[in-house]
């Protein structure tokens, strides 16, 4: 502690008050929290990337909206077998947390399909799938009112206080994912890119395309039962949008979009506890303020095409 | 055999709906294919079928073992989005050699860089891919293509939106290509002039009409088969040892899609 006090501007920021507790006596209790956070805004903010370019912002959202299904199902069919909330919740990973990653996964799955667009269009299946699970999570959530807490825990996330066990799935996860990233990096890139030319080179297209979504549906799975759905959306869009409007390269891109989601998710954190806002729309808006210098830099070069001879 | 490519039968189209069915045809190779026909007729279909992007709808495609593809496609394809240097784009056409899991070395940006240096644009291999003109774009296409040595180009409306100039420069690019390597070339283009004055072979496509013909261009290309076609009078003329093709009018009103 006497070494804290004895950083000037570390000391400011790790001794603040709040409730009679200073932010480093709460650490503790925060850690898993803070963790679980920094684990998703990595991933996510990673993911996010290919979220954007391959423009499946939509896709994400309903996979979001799915998995949340899948965790309201588990607490229904157990009510009705005669079990408990608090009985489900214990037994996350054979409960809610199963459904949710089954649900988003084979979310991921239909929604790769290519689709006849003569009938009904993309947009409108991503709609449905957005809209539809989101009203049938409410309706379960109503049946299930008197344990609709226990429920809200896992579908909107708690990320002050995270359970080991979540912390512990939520680390698998960011291991996985980004292992099977570094692998298959390559032909990830190229089949977002032109999946026509992949496929003419002799690429399974379909089949990298199907792993990348499931590496993105099972990420929110998991994460929205962390830190919300919300953030976790936030987390796949915003860090990846302010990164890709400063850069010509995707090397950088991936970096400055997990710099800009970690940071967000440690200073959303603290200044959720400083400010006693809740934390994860203060790290969505912590998110935001990274768009800053993207949106700046995109003005001022159109004030400058304007401003030129040939403008 | 000795066809890079035979084709027995084959039926395509989209979503079960046949566009075209019962072709055949064999590429040899140090071919050079021309692919023409009226909008909607079937050049890209039929092209995808062949590169397995599309599964055929009957018949049977035979490839020559290990046979590779390099596929240069309409440049619009490339969203605009990704960030992405012309030299990396250009290295995507090593990938599939160099297979999963493995990273790409010195020798494939070197090797793209030469194709680069190729299709003469190697000192864009900096640039954006996005802030390329539309020539610059189809010249980093071609040498994706290229990058993989592929035994087969496939090139679909190369020139496409391009200036005289531009035009001109990619199928003098093209030529060497063919000429130098011996590279079979099958190029789907709407200019009659260009596929009159370079391709040695023909396809003539035109699905809402059940034509598919092939042969030799000097022979197939002719007004009485354009007339088949495209429904329009269209005369044929040489001049200093290049065809000039001339439309004038429709002979016969065209049945409404």
């Amino acid at each position: 502690m006497d070494f804290v006090r004895s950083i000037p501007l570390l000391s400011n920021l790790l001794l603040v008050e709040r409730n009679g507790m200073t932010f480093l006596d709460a650490l503790p209790i925060l850690q898993n929290g803070i963790l679980a956070g920094l684990l998703v805004a990595l991933v996510s903010a990673f993911l996010g990337v290919y979220v954007i370019l391959k423009r499946i912002v939509f896709v994400s959202a309903a996979i979001s909206q799915i998995s949340s299904l899948g965790v309201a199902c588990a607490f229904l069919v157990a009510a009705m077998l005669g079990h408990h909330a608090s009985e489900v919740k214990s037994q996350f990973l054979s409960g809610p947390g199963l459904t949710s990653v089954v649900f988003a996964c084979l979310a991921a799955l239909l929604l790769a399909r290519q689709v006849s667009e003569k009938r009904i269009t993309r947009e409108s299946i991503l709609g449905i799938g957005y809209v539809l699970p989101a009203g049938l999570t409410l309706v379960v959530l109503d049946l299930l009112s008197a344990e609709a807490h226990a429920i809200e825990d896992i579908l909107f996330g708690n990320s002050v206080f995270v359970s080991v066990e979540q912390l512990r799935v939520q680390a698998v996860t960011a291991v996985a994912v980004l292992l099977i990233h570094l692998l298959l990096y390559k032909e990830f890139i190229f089949t977002s890119l032109d999946p026509e030319t992949a496929t003419a080179c002799g690429m399974r297209t379909r089949l990298f395309n199907r792993i990348l979504l499931l590496t993105i549906a099972f990420t929110i799975a998991v994460s929205i039962m962390s830190i919300g759905a919300l953030p976790v959306f936030a987390f796949m869009v915003i860090p990846a949008s302010a990164a890709l409007t400063l850069t010509e390269r995707l090397g950088p891109a991936f970096f400055l979009s997990v710099a800009f989601g970690v940071s967000a998710a440690l200073v959303g954190f603290y200044l959720s506890f400083v400010f006693s806002l809740p934390t994860g729309p203060a790290m969505l808006a912590t998110a935001g303020v990274f768009l800053i210098p993207g949106g700046a830099r995109t003005l001022l070069h159109r004030w400058r095409l304007v401003g030129s001879p040939t403008g | 055999m000795s066809a890079l490519l035979a084709v027995h039968k084959l039926a395509i189209g989209y979503g079960g709906t046949a566009l075209l069915s019962d072709i055949s045809l064999s590429i040899g190779p140090g071919d050079w294919w021309g692919i023409v026909g009226p909008n909607g007729a079937g050049k890209t279909t039929f092209v995808k079928t062949l590169l397995g992007i599309i599964p055929p709808l009957g018949g049977r495609i035979e490839r020559r073992a290990g046979l590779s593809f390099g596929y240069v496609p309409q440049r619009g394809v490339i969203d605009d989005i990704f960030p992405l240097p012309a030299l990396d784009v250009v290295v995507m056409g090593r990938y599939p050699r160099i297979g999963p899991c493995r990273r790409v070395t010195r020798a494939d940006r070197e090797l793209a860089l030469r194709y680069m240096e190729r299709v003469g644009i190697a000192h864009l291999a900096r640039k954006p891919f996005r802030s390329l003109s539309g020539g610059q774009k189809q010249r980093t296409l071609i040498a994706r293509g290229l990058a993989p040595e592929p035994d087969v180009l496939v090139l679909d409306e190369p020139t496409d939106g391009m200036d005289i100039a531009g035009e001109a420069g990619i199928m003098e690019l093209i030529s060497d290509l063919h000429r130098g390597s011996g590279l079979t070339i099958l190029m789907i283009s709407h200019s009659l002039n260009l596929v009159a004055n370079h391709a040695k072979q023909l396809m003539l496509i035109h699905g809402d009409e059940g034509v598919f013909r092939t042969g030799m261009t000097d022979e197939l290309l002719n007004g009485e088969t354009l007339k088949d076609v495209y429904r329009l009078s269209v005369d044929v003329h040489s001049f200093g040892g290049r065809k000039f093709l001339f439309a004038h009018g429709s002979s016969e009103p065209r049945a409404e899609r």
